[in-house]
């Protein structure tokens, strides 16, 4: 039993293991004869590298679980696991990118990529630089200075999808971050992150 | 594009030309009616402008205007400094936490609408005579203001956002420092600029309680010496500086501004 050895197969388990199962999780809202179960049991596995839809309709709980696997939530039953640890509270490796942008208002589109960097206590240089790479790539090369208020719905999307990209997660959820905006920009972020997605799960790599 | 500037900059000329008049003619107004002596011959010429205009110029040529000017500033300064130090991280607090919020608000909004004035002998009892219960009782006229806008900022900001830098990792540190102040400044400065009304209000009468300095004792000293002219003048420069006061604060707030 020696160390190295172990560590090998740890690293062989972890590759074989899926990033994300979740187990017969469930989560109800409140108690009693207003209980709404938001969520049904329900169990499923995701890979390393996969792309993977929920779909349903309006209120079936697809929302809800999201929040569950990001860590804003916990499941009443079952268990949310992802890279075999139990999803104790939200952390910048499974970012979770909302139905809506929640860009903050008073900065930049520059300073709103740099916030994940800040918090992660990147030096202000390397944030600066990294946030101007991605914009470019976004299609926003431009618009570092302009304000939130200044850019179009499609715009402001690329801008979050942007700051959610420069902490390079392991894991990307996405809550439809484009039902807000119209058919044919979202046809075309839609492509855009598809294309991210094949250049593999660190688009940090240019 | 340049017919819709040139015609925004009309309007901007417009507007200001109206200001202008607006006040050409309330001064065209107050003349004569003391010239006139339209109010009685108690108002007589001594109250109008002319003879204020003509006192400001003396007061300012010895010096009286400049050393009552400061002694008042420096006490509104002062009471306006105690209110936000203390009136700002309160706000914050409150506004923070919900519950404090449903505790303190009755009590905030009585002791808000008790005029300070009310409390002149209790702060006469604790402060003695002199500059400290006017600069008391300057801060307590703005810490209110100060105190509820700041709470009402901190109470709105979106929920969306402080999920949003949890989402990144932020402990409830860093969402304060990177949401919940950036997002309520502006109503911070909304109500430091309330409060420098309220305060600037409260000023003068709070100078004529014991104090021999400042521009509300002036008002006192001149109805005491007969000189109406300086009487006026000291009117004219406590609402030239409270107006100028304002625009100060307006200009901050829009410094500040996020939204529009
Ligand atoms: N915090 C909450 N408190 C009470 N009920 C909730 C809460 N969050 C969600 N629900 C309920 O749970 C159910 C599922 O909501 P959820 O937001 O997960 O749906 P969704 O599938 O994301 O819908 P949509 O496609 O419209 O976004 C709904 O009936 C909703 O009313
Ligand atoms: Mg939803």
């Amino acid at each position: 039993m020696d160390g190295v050895n172990l560590r090998a197969r740890a690293s062989l388990l972890a590759e074989a293991l899926p990033l994300i199962s979740v187990e017969e999780a469930a989560r109800t809202f409140g108690a009693g004869p207003r209980a709404i179960e938001a969520l049904g049991p329900v169990s499923f596995e995701v890979r390393s590298g996969e792309f993977f839809c929920i779909v349903g309709p309006s209120g079936c709980g697809k929302s809800t679980l999201l929040d569950l696997v990001a860590g804003f939530e916990r499941p009443d039953a079952g268990r949310v696991l992802v890279g075999g640890r139990p999803v104790l509270g939200p952390d910048p490796r499974r970012l979770l990118l909302f139905q809506e942008h929640a860009l903050l208002p008073w900065r930049s589109a520059r300073a709103n990529v740099e916030l994940g960097l800040e918090l992660a206590g990147v030096p202000r240089a390397d944030r600066r630089e990294r946030a101007r790479g991605l914009l470019h790539e976004m299609g926003l090369a431009g618009f570092e200075n302009a304000r939130p208020r200044e850019l179009s719905g499609g715009m402001r999307q690329r801008v979050s999808i942007a700051r959610a990209l420069a902490v390079d997660p392991d894991v990307l959820l996405m809550d439809e971050p484009l039902g807000a905006v119209d058919a044919l920009t979202r046809l075309r972020l839609q492509d855009e992150l598809l294309t991210l997605q094949r250049r593999g799960a660190r688009p940090s790599s240019w | 594009m340049s017919g819709l500037k040139s015609s925004r900059s009309e309007g901007a000329a417009r507007r200001f030309l109206l200001r202008i008049a607006g006040i050409a003619l309330f001064l065209a107004a107050w003349q004569a009616a003391t010239s006139f002596e339209l109010l009685g011959p108690v108002f007589g010429p001594a109250f109008g402008p002319g003879a204020g205009g003509r006192a400001l110029l003396a007061m300012a040529r010895s010096g009286v205007l400049f050393e009552q000017t400061e002694a008042s500033l420096g006490r509104f300064g002062l009471g306006l400094l105690l209110a936000v130090v203390i009136g700002g991280p309160l706000g914050f607090i409150v506004g923070y936490f919900r519950s404090l919020e449903e505790l303190t608000t009755v009590v905030f909004q009585i002791l808000r609408m008790t005029s300070p004035l009310a409390l002149v002998p209790i702060a006469l009892i604790a402060f003695g005579v002199g500059s400290r219960p006017v600069v008391f009782l300057i801060a307590y006229a703005a810490v209110w203001p100060v105190v509820l806008s700041t709470a009402h900022g901190v109470s709105r900001v979106s929920p969306a956002w402080k999920r949003m830098v949890r989402g990144f990792g932020a402990r409830d540190g860093s969402v304060l420092r990177k949401v919940i102040v950036p997002a309520a400044l502006p109503e911070l400065v909304q109500g430091i600029r309330l409060a420098v009304g309220v305060g600037w209000i409260v000023l003068v009468p709070a100078e004529m309680l014991g104090v021999d300095s400042g521009l509300g004792y002036q008002i006192l000293d001149s109805r005491d010496r007969f000189a109406y002219d300086e009487l006026v003048a000291t009117i004219l420069v406590i609402g030239l500086l409270g107006l100028a006061l304002d625009l100060v604060l307006r200009r901050l707030k829009e410094l500040v501004s996020w939204t529009a």
